[in-house]
């Protein structure tokens, strides 16, 4: 498999995930305003906790797609990179 | 961005707008992908934004510090009879209700679905809200039929000698 089409596929799937958490977190959203106007207080901080939680993970992803991206174009390209990028690209692709 | 060597050439290499957009098709698609990837991040931001308000508002120590008040004489409202009032502030509208069996309770008067204003109903010992038909049980607050869900916030009532006070809410 070619680390282009690898980073399509792990693309995918990390786009489903940070959906599927944006989704989680709306629903919790929603549940937190339901307990704010049933003045159940108690629930909020943990709510709160959990939407910046979600938030983190889906930003941790994000980061790491737009890092591999970078990496992939970077690998293509044949440019410039730090030194233990290098030892894997020559690894990787002897004949570059 | 730059094309990308091992993706499909576009169908329409050599079209005249080809030069203004020298996107390859697949290359649009993973831009685009990416792009969604962020605009979800961001929105993801947002939402953990909102509920850290929340999470304050929730930390937000109560003021549950209640004074009492007098509502009225025992023997002013007759068994299914009911007498409006308004509690803890003059914004707070609420209803005594006398129930059959001759116990009193108090519900705030502000229906929980969109605060229409709930009247008593003794022939069904309920209380009603004539915005949309919603009604409550006069023994807890409980929602028994309409759109209502939560139920009413419930006046704490204390009897001091002949007369009826207010002296907490329950929500
Ligand atoms: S406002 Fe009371 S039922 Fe809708």
């Amino acid at each position: 498999m070619s680390r282009q089409a690898q980073g399509t596929t792990m693309f995918t799937g990390l786009l489903w995930l940070i959906g599927i958490d944006v989704m989680l977190q709306l629903w919790l959203l929603t549940a937190g305003l339901e307990a704010l106007l049933e003045h159940r207080y108690s629930v909020l901080v943990p709510v709160g906790a959990v939407l910046l939680g979600l938030f983190l993970l889906n930003l941790c992803f994000y980061q790491y797609i737009r890092r591999f991206d970078l990496e992939l174009r970077v690998w293509n390209s044949g440019e410039a990179v730090s030194p233990s990028f290098q030892t894997r690209r020559d690894a990787e692709t002897p004949g570059r | 961005m730059k094309a990308d060597a091992s993706v499909s050439p576009s169908p329409c290499r050599g079209c005249p707008w080809h030069e203004d957009f020298p996107v390859e098709w697949e290359a649009d698609h993973y831009v685009t992908r990416r792009e969604l990837a962020k605009f979800l991040t961001q929105g993801s931001g947002l939402l953990a934004a909102a509920g850290a308000a929340l999470a304050v508002m929730g930390a937000r120590p109560e003021h549950t510090a209640y004074s009492a008040q007098r509502i009225c004489g025992v023997g002013e409202v007759p068994a299914g009879g009911s007498r409006l009032f308004r509690y803890p502030t003059e914004e707070d509208p609420c209803i005594l209700v006398s129930r059959p069996d001759g116990e009193f309770r108090a519900y705030s008067q502000v229906c929980t679905h969109l605060a229409c204003a709930v009247v008593h109903r003794p022939q069904s010992d309920s209380l009603f809200c004539p915005c949309h038909h919603g009604s409550f049980a006069t023994n807890d607050g409980r929602p028994t039929g309409g759109p209502p869900t939560r139920r009413l916030p419930q006046i704490r009532l204390e009897r001091r000698g002949e007369d009826l006070y207010a002296v907490g809410v329950e929500i």
